[in-house]
C-alpha cells in the first residue's frame, strides 16, 4: 500500500515536532509503490482545529510560504523537502492541534501525517487558562523545593562580577537572550508544549496580574495566589513566598517608554543597536522598578519573583522586534551589535557569555552555577557554550541554524 | 500573510505612536523645573519618568534623581518617584557605580525621613542587599532600644532578608508570642531555621489555628524537610474535616516537589485523591487533584 513518510529534521523523546514561525526541512519519502509506477503527486497542507496552529509550506527556505503545496514524489523512494513553518500569526495552544497531512492529488486519499506544534512565546495576558496552567505547573516543578536547577538560574543573576556580566555592558541583550533561552528549555524538559510567555509591560495585563495567575501583593508586599495554585510552594533563596510592591496591578499602565518610544527615536527606528541598547534602562530598568518594591526591583534579587522572567522575556521580544524591523540579523553587520573595541569581557561580538562558557579568571566570575546551556532536541544553536554573537541570528534568518524560539508578534523574514 | 507588508505598516505604526507619545525629557529641564516658582510634585514625578536614562545623559540624570531624592522641600510623592527612577538606573551598574556611595548614604539618611513612604522605601532598598546599617535600624526598633520607623510587621520582613540569620532568636520569640501579620512575618522569617521544625509540624497539624499561618508552617517544613513535611501533607490531604484551601496546597506540593511525591505517592495514596476529587464541592480542591493526576495518574 502506498504511504509517505514525514520525517522532520528533529523530534522530542517522544517523537514530537515542534516548530516556530521559522520553516525546517521537512523530507517526505514515499513507499510501497509498485514497481515501474512513475512519480505520485500530492498535496501537502495543514489540519487545524479550532484555535489552533497552521502550517506554511515551501520548496526553500523562504517566509513566503503558503497554507498547501503540491509536490512529485518519486516512486523510487527518493526522499523530497519541503520546508515547514509555522503560518504567521497562527501559532498552537496546545500540541498536536495542527496536523501535517500528505494527500494524494488524485482521490485525496490520506498517505502520511505527523501531528505537531506552532510552539512560539505568547504575551501572558493573552494565553488560555490550558496554557497559563501548564506553564505555572512546569515552573512549579522547576522551582520544586528551592533547590536544583533553579537555584542556578538564581546565581546567575547575582551582584559582583556576574552583575557585570549580564548589566555591564553592551551584551546585556544577548546574555539575557541566553539565559531565557536556558530557563524556557529547562521548563520544556518538564512539559514540552510550554514556552515563556511574556509580560507586555507597557500595557495593562489584567490577565496577568490576577491571583490565579502571577499573584497579587497584598499590603504587606506579600504576593497572594488562589486557593490550590500551583506557586503557593514557590520558595527561592531558603524564602518562602515572593515580595512584590504593589506598583502593577490588574489596570495599571507602568509609567514607562512604550514600545514606539524603545522602537524608535526622533521619528525613525534606531539605526543600530549601538543606540537601540540604551533600552536597558528605560523601559527596561523602569519596568522592574514598577513595581515601586520587593525582589524584582534589585538585580540580585529579581529572579526570585517568577514575574522576572516574563519581563525580560518582553525585553528580549522588544529587541527581536527591532531586529525584524531594522532588517538586522546578521552579526557581521556593524549595526546589528556593537564594534567589538571599548567593552568590557563578556560585552565584545565574539566574546563568549559567562556562565555557559565555564568559570573564568577575576576579575571575571571565577565560579559557573548551572554549567552550561540546556541543550534541546529541536536544534543543536546556540551551542553549549554561546558567545556574544551567537544569540542575534536567534531565527536563523541568516544562519542555517535557529534556536526553535520566536515570539507570536514577530515573523520570520527571509 | 505579506510578512514586508506588515513590516511596512509597523515602521508606520511606531511612527504614528512615538509621535503621540509624551517627548523624552532632559535630566537639566527636570533640574530647572524643580528649582522654578509654583512646581507641581505631579508634574514632577511626570517628568522623572520621562528621562531616558540612556547613553548620552545617564550621569546628568542620575545627579538630578539624586538631588530631588535628598530634597526635603521637594514632597514625599515626587521624591519616592525619583528613589524609583534611581533604582532603574542601578540596572545599568557599570555607569552607576560611581554614583553607588553616595546613593547608599542617602538611602540611609532616608531610613529616619519623616515622612514614612520615603522611610519605607529606602529600607526596603537598603535591605535588599543586607545593609548593616538598616538592618540595625530595624533590630534596634523591634527590640525597642530605637524608635520603630516602619509597623513591626514589616520590619519582621525586612529584617528577615538578612541571608546570615542573625535575628533568628527574635523571629523565634515572635513566631510563638506575637499576633497577627507580625507573627505570620515572623514565621516566614523562620523559613530555613532547622530549629523550628517542630514547631512548623505542631502549627502546620493545628486546626485550632488559622490558616494562613498553617500554611505558612506547611510550606516551611517542606523547605527545610521534605520528608517531615511529607508525613504532614498526608495527613492534610486525607483528613475529611480539613481546610480545602490547605488540602489543596498540600496536593499542589506533592505535585511539584518530588523529594515529597516519592515519600507519599502511592497506588493506594493516588486512588484516594482521585475519589476526593469525585466528591469534594472545592474548586481548588479539584484542579490541583487534577494537576497532580496528570502527572501521577488516577490510581
Amino acid at each position: 500500500m502506498v504511504n509517505v513518510s514525514v520525517k522532520f529534521p528533529s523530534y522530542d523523546s517522544q517523537g514530537r515536532a515542534f516548530v516556530t514561525w521559522r520553516p525546517v526541512e521537512v523530507k517526505l519519502t514515499l513507499a510501497g509503490a509498485p514497481a515501474g509506477a512513475s512519480n505520485v503527486p500530492v498535496t501537502v497542507s495543514a489540519k487545524s482545529s479550532a484555535g489552533g496552529g497552521a502550517l506554511a509550506f515551501a520548496t526553500t527556505l523562504t517566509h513566503l510560504g503558503t497554507p498547501s503545496i503540491n509536490l512529485n514524489l518519486p516512486a523510487n523512494g527518493a526522499p523530497v523537502s519541503v520546508w515547514v513553518g509555522g503560518l504567521y500569526p497562527k501559532a498552537s495552544a496546545s500540541y498536536g492541534d495542527v496536523v501535517l497531512e500528505v494527500r494524494a492529488a488524485a482521490g485525496n486519499q490520506l498517505l502520511g501525517s505527523q501531528a505537531l506544534m506552532v510552539r512560539v512565546r505568547k504575551n501572558a495576558d493573552d494565553l488560555t487558562a490550558a496554557e497559563r496552567d501548564r506553564f505555572l505547573s512546569a515552573l512549579a516543578t522547576l522551582n520544586g523545593s528551592g533547590t536544583g536547577r533553579y537555584t542556578s538560574f538564581r546565581d546567575m543573576h547575582v551582584g559582583g562580577p556576574p552583575d557585570l556580566e549580564a548589566h555591564g555592558g553592551p551584551g546585556f541583550l544577548p546574555w539575557h537572550r541566553a539565559y531565557l533561552l536556558d530557563f524556557e528549555r529547562e521548563l520544556q524538559a518538564i512539559d514540552a508544549s510550554v514556552s515563556l510567555p511574556y509580560w507586555r509591560f507597557d500595557k495593562a495585563a489584567p490577565n496577568l496580574f490576577s491571583r490565579a495567575f502571577i499573584g497579587l501583593p497584598d499590603s504587606l508586599n506579600r504576593v497572594q495566589f488562589s486557593a490550590g495554585h500551583p506557586l503557593l510552594g514557590w520558595v527561592a533563596f531558603g524564602a518562602a513566598g515572593i515580595q512584590r510592591g504593589r506598583g502593577v496591578g490588574p489596570t495599571t499602565v507602568p509609567a514607562l517608554f512604550s514600545e514606539a518610544q524603545t522602537l524608535n527615536t526622533g521619528g525613525s527606528l534606531h539605526a543600530s543597536y549601538s543606540t537601540f541598547r540604551n533600552m536597558q534602562g528605560n523601559p527596561h530598568g523602569s519596568a522592574h522598578m514598577s513595581h515601586g518594591s520587593g525582589w524584582i526591583t534589585s538585580p540580585p534579587t529579581a529572579p526570585r519573583d517568577p514575574v522576572f522572567f516574563l519581563l525580560h522575556c518582553n525585553v528580549d521580544r522588544l529587541w527581536a522586534k527591532w531586529q525584524w524591523a531594522a532588517k538586522l540579523h546578521d552579526p557581521a553587520d556593524p549595526r546589528s551589535f556593537t564594534p567589538a573595541a571599548g567593552f568590557p569581557p563578556g560585552h565584545r561580538l565574539n566574546d563568549a557569555l559567562w556562565p555557559w562558557c565555564g568559570p573564568l579568571a577575576a576579575p571575571r566570575p571565577t565560579t559557573a552555577p548551572g554549567g552550561t546551556l540546556a541543550a534541546s532536541p529541536m536544534t543543536a544553536a546556540p551551542g553549549l557554550s554561546p558567545k556574544c554573537r551567537d544569540m542575534i541570528d536567534y531565527l536563523g534568518t541568516v544562519a542555517a541554524a535557529h534556536q526553535a524560539f520566536a515570539y507570536d508578534d514577530v515573523p520570520f523574514q527571509k | 500573510m505579506d510578512i514586508e507588508a506588515l513590516r511596512q505598516q509597523y515602521l508606520q505604526q511606531l511612527q504614528t505612536e512615538e509621535a503621540a507619545a509624551p517627548p523624552p525629557v532632559t535630566p537639566e529641564a527636570v533640574a530647572q523645573y524643580v528649582a522654578s516658582d509654583g512646581r507641581d510634585d505631579v508634574k514632577i514625578c511626570q517628568m522623572i519618568a520621562s528621562l531616558p536614562l540612556d547613553r548620552e545623559t545617564f550621569e546628568t540624570s542620575v545627579r538630578a534623581l539624586l538631588d530631588i531624592a535628598a530634597d526635603k522641600s521637594v514632597g514625599a510623592v515626587a521624591r519616592l518617584a525619583a528613589l524609583r527612577q534611581l533604582g532603574s538606573a542601578e540596572f545599568r551598574a557599570a555607569r552607576f557605580g560611581p554614583f553607588h556611595a553616595e546613593y547608599i548614604d542617602l538611602l540611609r539618611t532616608l531610613a529616619t525621613d519623616e515622612d514614612v513612604e520615603v522611610r519605607t522605601a529606602a529600607l526596603e532598598r537598603l535591605t535588599l542587599t543586607a545593609d548593616p546599617h538598616a538592618l540595625k535600624l530595624l533590630s534596634d526598633g523591634l527590640q525597642k532600644v530605637g524608635d520603630a520607623l516602619v509597623p513591626a510587621a514589616k520590619a519582621v520582613q525586612l529584617l528577615a532578608r538578612d541571608d546570615h540569620g542573625s535575628a533568628l532568636p527574635i523571629f523565634r520569640t515572635l513566631a510563638t508570642e506575637a499576633k497577627g501579620q507580625v507573627r505570620e512575618e515572623a514565621l516566614r522569617a523562620l523559613a530555613t531555621d532547622v530549629k523550628s521544625a517542630p514547631l512548623f509540624e505542631r502549627l502546620a497539624a493545628n486546626k485550632d489555628e488559622k490558616t494562613a499561618l498553617r500554611h505558612i508552617a506547611a510550606v516551611n517544613l517542606k523547605n527545610i524537610s521534605p520528608p517531615r513535611f511529607a508525613k504532614v501533607a498526608r495527613k492534610l490531604v486525607l483528613d475529611e474535616n480539613e481546610d480545602d484551601k490547605l488540602r489543596a496546597a498540600a496536593v499542589s506540593a506533592i505535585t511539584h516537589t518530588p523529594a515529597v511525591a516519592e515519600k507519599v505517592v502511592t497506588r493506594r495514596f493516588a486512588t484516594a485523591v482521585k475519589k476526593l476529587r469525585a466528591t469534594t464541592r472545592s474548586g481548588a480542591l479539584k484542579s490541583s487533584i487534577g494537576r497532580f493526576s496528570k502527572v501521577f495518574g488516577e490510581g
